[in-house]
C-alpha cells in the first residue's frame, strides 16, 4: 500500500487533482482510497456525487464515547464508495471559528487506523491535506512514516509558490523524523507570465522536480457543475488523459527527495528576475 | 558591592525541577473563592481542576468545591462550548451560586474558544451572575491567574453609575484571610466603612457546609463589587496580584466622569504588600492620605512597640543570611523587612515575576548594601544549587522548601502558599507591625531550635538573657 500526501496552498487545485488522479488509478483498476484531511469535508464530493454526509469526526461528536475514550464506529457509515470505486473518506472537523481542527485531523486518523479502516487490499491511499498547515495535527498524514511521498500543488503566482515552499519546511522537518519525502510538484496552471519557468526553477532549486502540468481548462468547471471528475464525465477529454498522465507518473515515480526550501530572499529573486526576463 | 541578576529573560534550562511557581488557574479559583457565594468554575479538562483546588484545599486544610467543564476530545476538536453551557447550567441547577466565576484552562485557550461570546449567549437564571476570565496555564503565575479573575470581576460587575460611597475599596492581592482581617483593622482606623475584593475571611478558613447548596458567610458581597468604583478611595497592594485591577477601575472611573466622589480625593493607590515595618508604613500613610484622617496614635503605639521590639532582639538577627522562595509580589517586601532588621537576604527566588521584577529587587537589595542574588525565573534546584556554594542561615518559603532545609541543616520559616505541613499556620499574620512581629518571632523561634538540636538534655538552656 502506498500512502501519498498532496498539500498546496488553498484554492490551488489539490482536491480536484486528487479526485481526478484516484479515478484515474480507479479506471485503471487500482484499488485507492481517498482520505480528506479539511474541516470543510469538499474532498470527495466529485467522486462520490454528492457533497458529504458523514464526516468521522462527526461520528466522534455524535455518538457516545466507551470510559476508554474510543469511539464505537461504523466504517460503513464514513467509507463510502465512488466512482471507479475509489473509497471515500472525509475526516471533518469543527465549523469555522471553532474549536481546533488539526487536533481532529489526529484523532480522525487515528481512529481510520484502529478501526481497521486501511485494508491490505488497498492499493493506494491519498491525503489531501487543506491548503495551511498551520498546525501541528495538519502534519499527521506525514507522521510516524505514514504517507513518505508528498506531492504538492502549485501555480505560477508568487503566493502559491511561497505557500508550495512553506510547506517544503514541514516536510523537510518530518524527512528528518520520519522518512516523509517529496515526490514531486505538481504544476495546475493559472497562465501567469513565466509561470512554466517559475514552477520547473523553483522544483529544482527545491531539490524535486516538476512531474506533471495540468494546464487550465474549462472542463473541469463542466464537470464539477455535474458533481463529477473529468476522467468520469468528459472521458475522452485532453484534460482527462492529463490526470491520467499524472496518475501514471505517480504511479511510476521513484524520485522521492528530501526538500531544501529556498530562503525568503531568493524566492522573491527567483521570481522577479523571471518574470522579467519573460516580459522583455 | 553588587546584587547579581540571573534568570532575567526567563529559566536557565527547559528542565524545571521543582518548580516554585504555580499556574494561573490556581489563582482564578482562590480569587473567585473570595466572592460570597460564588461557584468557581475551571474551563477545562477535568484533571486541571483537580490538582489546582488541591493546593488551595492543602494549604487551607479543607474541602474546596470548584466546578469544570470536563473538556474531552470532542471538545477539543468541536470546541467547548457546548460543556460549558451544559456545566453552567448545571451547576446552577445543583449548587446554587449567586454567581459562576469561570477561568479557562491551557486547553480551552489553545483551541481558542470565544469565552465572552460564549458567556453572552448562556441563559443565566434570574438575579445570578456569570464572570469569565482568560487565564492560560503556560502565560504568567498564580498571581497573574488572581489578578485576570479580580480585574474580570471589577469589569463585568462594577457599576459605572452607582452612587458615590465614602469609604475604602481595598484589593489585597494574594493574603491569607488573617492577614486581609490585619490590613481591615488598619484601615477601619481611617474608614467607617472598607469593601475587600476578594476577601477570603469566612470563606477559606472556615469548613465547607455539607449541603453543597449552602454557602459560607464570608466572601466580598455582590452589592460590594457593583460599587468598588465609586468610593472614596482605591487601594491596590501587590503588584502582580491586585495592580492590574486598578487599571481596570480607572478605566471605568473615567468614564464616570469628573462627577464622581474620587475626583476630590486623590487617585488609587498602587502599593506593595504591607509586609514589615517600612511598607506597613507605607499603607498607613496612604490610607491617611485617602482619608484626611492621621494616623491614629494606636497605631503609632503599634509601630513604636514593633520597634522596640526589633532593637532588642536584632542582635540575635543581625547578618543572618536568609534565602527567600516566595511568590512576585511577597518576596521584595520580605526582603526590605529583613534587610531593614539587619539581616541579609542574599537570595530572592521567585517562580515566575514579570519584567520589572529584577530591577526593583536590585534596587532594593541596594539600598541596604546587600550582596545578592535575585532570580526572577526560579526552582528550587536553582536554590539547591546556589546553596551548595553559599551556606545561609534561614530558608524562608513554604513547606516544599523542607527539603532543602533539611539537607543542608538550617531552619525553614513557613511564609507563603502553600504552607500544608503545619495546620493553621495560616492563622498569623505577615502583613502589618503585628505580622512583622509574627515574622521576627517564627525566624527567632527557627533560629533558636537549631541551635538547640542535637543537644544532651543537660546542655539545654532555660534561661535567657535580654
Amino acid at each position: 500500500m502506498r500512502q501519498i500526501a498532496v498539500y498546496g496552498k488553498g484554492g490551488i487545485g489539490k482536491s480536484t487533482i486528487v479526485q481526478n488522479v484516484a479515478a484515474a488509478l480507479g479506471e485503471a483498476g487500482h484499488s485507492v482510497m481517498v482520505v480528506g484531511c479539511d474541516p470543510k469535508a469538499d474532498c470527495t464530493g466529485l467522486l462520490t456525487g454528492q457533497l458529504f454526509g458523514s464526516t468521522v469526526l462527526e461520528e466522534l461528536r455524535d455518538h457516545p464515547s466507551s470510559a476508554s475514550g474510543s469511539v464505537d464506529v461504523s466504517l460503513d457509515r464514513i467509507v463510502q464508495s465512488g466512482c471507479f470505486g475509489v473509497r471515500c473518506v472525509e475526516a471533518g472537523g469543527p465549523e469555522p471559528g471553532v474549536g481546533c481542527a488539526g487536533r481532529g485531523i489526529i484523532t480522525a486518523i487515528n481512529l481510520l487506523e484502529r478501526e481497521g479502516a486501511f485494508t491490505d487490499d488497498l492499493e493506494y491511499v491519498i491525503y489531501d491535506v487543506l491548503g495551511d498547515v498551520v498546525c501541528g495535527g495538519f502534519a499527521m498524514p506525514i507522521r510516524e512514516g505514514k504517507a513518505r511521498e508528498i506531492y504538492v500543488v502549485t501555480s505560477g503566482e508568487a503566493m502559491a509558490l511561497y505557500a508550495a515552499n512553506n510547506i517544503a519546511k514541514g516536510i523537510a522537518r518530518f524527512s528528518r523524523s520520519g522518512g516523509a519525502r517529496i515526490g514531486g510538484i505538481i504544476c495546475n496552471n493559472r497562465n501567469v507570465a513565466a509561470e512554466s519557468d517559475l514552477v520547473e526553477t523553483f522544483a529544482r532549486e527545491l531539490g524535486s522536480r516538476v512531474i506533471a502540468t495540468i494546464p487550465r481548462d474549462n472542463i473541469v468547471q463542466e464537470s464539477e457543475i455535474e458533481q463529477q471528475t473529468v476522467v468520469e464525465h468528459a472521458p475522452e477529454s485532453a484534460q482527462a488523459q492529463k490526470y491520467r498522465d499524472l496518475a501514471s507518473a505517480i504511479a511510476d515515480n521513484d524520485l522521492l527527495s528530501i526538500p531544501k526550501p529556498l530562503t525568503r530572499d531568493r524566492l522573491v529573486e527567483m521570481s522577479a528576475s523571471l518574470v522579467r526576463a519573460y516580459c522583455r | 558591592m553588587s546584587v547579581q541578576v540571573v534568570n532575567e529573560q526567563g529559566p536557565s534550562r527547559a528542565l524545571q525541577i521543582d518548580a516554585l511557581k504555580m499556574c494561573p488557574p490556581v489563582g482564578a479559583m482562590y480569587a473567585a473563592l473570595g466572592i460570597h457565594g460564588c461557584l468557581p468554575m475551571s474551563h477545562g479538562a477535568s484533571g486541571c481542576c483537580r490538582f489546582q483546588r488541591m493546593e488551595l484545599a492543602k494549604h487551607f486544610q479543607r474541602i474546596v468545591h470548584v466546578s469544570s467543564s470536563l473538556l474531552k476530545e470532542r471538545s477539543a476538536i468541536f470546541g467547548g462550548e457546548a460543556n460549558l453551557t451544559e456545566a453552567v447550567a448545571n451547576a446552577f441547577a445543583a449548587y446554587d451560586p449567586d454567581i459562576i466565576a469561570i477561568h479557562t484552562t491551557c486547553m480551552s485557550e489553545t483551541i481558542g474558544d470565544d469565552l465572552r461570546g460564549i458567556v453572552g449567549n448562556l441563559e443565566i437564571p434570574a438575579g445570578r451572575s456569570v464572570v469569565a476570565a482568560s487565564t492560560p496555564g503556560y502565560a504568567g503565575s498564580q498571581l497573574t491567574g488572581y489578578a485576570a479573575m479580580v480585574s474580570a470581576f471589577v469589569e463585568q460587575l462594577a457599576q459605572g453609575d452607582a452612587p458615590a460611597w465614602d469609604g475604602l475599596a481595598l484589593l489585597p492581592g494574594w493574603l491569607n484571610p488573617s492577614d486581609i482581617e490585619e490590613l481591615v483593622r488598619l484601615a477601619h482606623g481611617f474608614f467607617g466603612e472598607v469593601a475587600v475584593l476578594p476577601d477570603p475571611r469566612g470563606v477559606m478558613d472556615r469548613a465547607p457546609s455539607r449541603d453543597e447548596r449552602v454557602y459560607l458567610p464570608g466572601g466580598t458581597p455582590l452589592a460590594d463589587i457593583a460599587r468598588i468604583a465609586s468610593s472614596r478611595a482605591l487601594i491596590a497592594l501587590g503588584e502582580e496580584a491586585a495592580w492590574p485591577a486598578i487599571d481596570v477601575l480607572d478605566g471605568i472611573v473615567d468614564k464616570r466622569g469628573s462627577s464622581g466622589a474620587r475626583a476630590a480625593a486623590s487617585a488609587s493607590m498602587k502599593l506593595s504588600l504591607p509586609i514589615g515595618i517600612e511598607a506597613t508604613d507605607r499603607y498607613l500613610e496612604a490610607l491617611a492620605a485617602t482619608s484626611g484622617v492621621p494616623v491614629p496614635a494606636a497605631f503609632a503605639c503599634e509601630r513604636a512597640a514593633c520597634v522596640e521590639k526589633v532593637m532588642e532582639l536584632h542582635p540575635r538577627l543581625y547578618g543572618k543570611k536568609v534565602a527567600l522562595l516566595a511568590d512576585a509580589d511577597m518576596t521584595l517586601p520580605l526582603a526590605e523587612f529583613f534587610a531593614g532588621i539587619g539581616m541579609q537576604p542574599v537570595y530572592l527566588a521567585v517562580g515566575w515575576a514579570d519584567a520589572d521584577f529584577a530591577a526593583r529587587a536590585v534596587d532594593m537589595l541596594e539600598r541596604f548594601d546587600i550582596e545578592g542574588v535575585v532570580n526572577p525565573h526560579a526552582d528550587r534546584f536553582d536554590v539547591e544549587e546556589y546553596l551548595e556554594a553559599h551556606p545561609v542561615d534561614l530558608l524562608v518559603g513554604g513547606t516544599r522548601a523542607k527539603l532543602l532545609a533539611r539537607r543542608f541543616e538550617i531552619p525553614l520559616v513557613r511564609v507563603g502558599f502553600p504552607v500544608v505541613d503545619r495546620p493553621l499556620s495560616f492563622l498569623d499574620p505577615v502583613v502589618g507591625y503585628r505580622g512583622a512581629l509574627c515574622l521576627m518571632r517564627e525566624v527567632l523561634r527557627g533560629l533558636a531550635e537549631r541551635a538547640e538540636e542535637g543537644l544532651p538534655p543537660e546542655g539545654l538552656s532555660i534561661a535567657e538573657t535580654f
